[in-house]
């Protein structure tokens, strides 16, 4: 198996959301080889070849996997925790187990300024998307906490040509 | 040690792993789980989560972080029934519970003000779901019930009873205190949303553990707040299990046991430990049933019940022949009301009480044929 031990390296409060924690973890091995492949496997990840990284969400919970490193945010308890480590690693090592018939991926999610972003957004800051602003929206689809369909005013018929701009802008 | 037979109190022997595993663990580890960030902490954290993962495979859970560590299957019980129970809420019950439920309950009836119905088995523990059904059309709020009686050793209709309860809304809290390790129990197919079980019983592990089983989505307000080792900054208890539910420092030493027992349980198979249970009642009951100053208590057919029955003999009282049994024969047996006096009351023995042999994996063929033959000898020589 490519991951048989994770470690966990530290735990800590989230910075955002006092009810929830983040981790450090080691793995035995280097995840870096599978990432590509985990990048295909996986739905809306975010792969960095300059930085070898991947960072991905399961529901609320981040994952970020470099090197030997996976990085969990957002859990509530050690028991959460130890069950995404479980989580995690077999999805790594079933991912690994498939590999030859998965085709690797190795282009990077593509990186677009927060203000590039808000410029193509309707700028009403109606709230709706849950974000006081369309600026802290912006902010959150930099980072990949967001996605464009959490926008309800992307979703109108009038809206069609921002949402297509934007679409195009992350490709 | 003679010839143990009081599984139904506790277990006896205990595997030689869980003694080992109990050992170690004091003696090279002995951190608290959930409270340091030192390496022998982390190896307190997994080994509870390990012993929550092995549970899950033994009644089929889903998440390791459904299960919440207790002291006994009767804090488990008052913990889920004073969690769940408001002012007026009605409750379906059995006639014949175990002091570990039917306590919390009379408790909530007298401060709560809960309804209690009951549906009434036999003197067999038989079950009449039609009177089930009508009862449950009443809406209660929850069908809380024993697995396995440790009187009559009968066995409920659980899947049977949970269906009728969903259909008119109710959750369903099973008490596995006599079945956990030695029955078939399956959360999913059985339709259980609440189990609480005790670990020094059916799953061979030390006294003061065991726990329970709580359906994700289903609120339980708490019975007890302290200390979890997380989110220590809140005045308030973390809202999600197993951590809401565990104030205090943990019986980590009997965790440690726990986490080896139900792997050495999962290794046998607990088909196999029933059928082993089922031949050692075989044995014993074609020998009770040969005896015509013997009333024997349920059925006398070995598949129908756990591996316990009770009984008493014509002219000596229950606890004459457990005494006989032990100072002259080294059979241990217990003898009373064992706790449910409701089951005796149904029996019509509520004064007397009965004889209980309760056998368990570590029993043999020629140990049960030693109890028929002193048995004989206690009433043949009086």
């Amino acid at each position: 198996m490519l991951v048989n031990d994770i470690t966990i390296v530290e735990i800590s409060p989230c910075l955002a959301d006092e009810t929830k924690f983040k981790a450090i973890t080691m793995t035995d091995n280097d995840l870096t080889d599978i990432l590509p492949y985990m990048n295909t496997a996986l739905e809306n990840p975010n792969y960095q070849a300059n930085s070898q990284s991947l960072v991905f969400k399961e529901g609320i919970v981040g994952f970020t996997l470099k090197g030997n490193q996976i990085n969990i945010t957002r859990f509530v308890n050690k028991t959460e925790l130890l069950e995404l480590l479980d989580w995690v690693k077999e999805l790594v090592n079933a991912i690994d187990e498939s590999k030859d018939s998965i085709t690797p991926n190795y282009k990077s999610k593509t990186i677009v300024p927060t203000l590039t972003i808000y410029n193509m957004l309707p700028k009403t800051n109606c709230k709706e998307c849950g974000e006081s602003t369309c600026m802290a929206f912006a902010a959150k689809l930099n980072k990949f906490d967001a996605e464009i369909g959490d926008c309800p005013q992307l979703l109108k018929t009038e809206n069609t040509a921002l949402k297509e701009k934007l679409e195009k802008a992350f490709e | 040690m003679g010839i143990y037979l009081d599984n139904s109190a506790t277990s006896f022997p205990k595997p030689d792993c869980v003694y080992s595993a109990i050992n170690d663990f004091m003696r090279n580890n002995g951190a608290s789980p959930g409270r340091g960030t030192y390496q022998s902490a982390m190896q307190s954290d997994q080994l509870v989560y390990e012993t929550r993962k092995s549970l899950t495979k033994l009644f089929n859970i889903n998440r390791p972080g459904e299960i919440v560590f207790t002291a006994n299957a009767t804090e488990s019980i008052n913990i889920i029934l004073k969690g769940y129970l408001q002012q007026g809420d009605t409750v379906l019950t059995s006639n014949m519970e175990h002091n570990a439920l039917w306590r919390p309950l009379k408790a909530l009836e007298r401060d709560r003000g809960i309804k209690i119905l009951q549906f009434h088995c036999d003197t067999t523990g038989a079950v009449d779901l039609q009177e089930v059904a009508s009862l449950l059309s009443k809406k209660p709020k929850l069908l809380a019930t024993l697995h396995g009686s440790n009187v009559l050793g009968s066995v409920m209709p659980i899947k049977e009873m949970a269906a009728l309860a969903h259909e008119n809304g109710a959750l369903v809290l099973v008490d596995a205190a006599q079945t956990a390790g030695v029955y078939p129990i399956d959360v999913k197919a059985m339709g259980i949303d609440l189990l609480a079980f005790t670990g020094h019983k059916g799953l061979l592990g030390p006294t003061g553990t065991g726990g329970f089983y709580v359906r994700e989505g289903i609120a339980l307000n708490t019975l007890k707040e302290g200390g979890t080792g997380s989110m220590a900054k809140s005045p308030y208890q973390p809202t999600k299990p197993p951590d809401r539910f565990e104030a205090g420092t943990m019986n980590i030493f009997g965790i440690a046991g726990l986490h080896a027992a139900i792997p050495f349980l999962l290794d046998i198979g607990i088909d196999t430990i029933r059928q082993h249970e089922t031949e050692l009642m075989s044995i014993l009951l074609d020998g009770v049933t040969s005896i015509p100053a013997v009333t024997l208590y349920g059925t006398d057919v070995p598949e129908q019940r756990l591996g316990l029955f009770s009984f008493n003999v014509d002219n000596m009282s229950a606890y004459d022949v457990a005494n006989k049994l032990d100072k002259k024969y080294g059979i241990i047996v217990r003898a009373g009301l064992h706790c449910t006096p409701q089951a005796h009351e149904l029996l019509g023995t509520q004064d007397v009480g009965t004889v209980r042999i309760s056998t368990g994996w570590f029993n043999t063929a020629e140990e049960m044929k030693a109890v028929n033959t002193a048995i004989k000898d206690i009433i043949a020589k009086g």
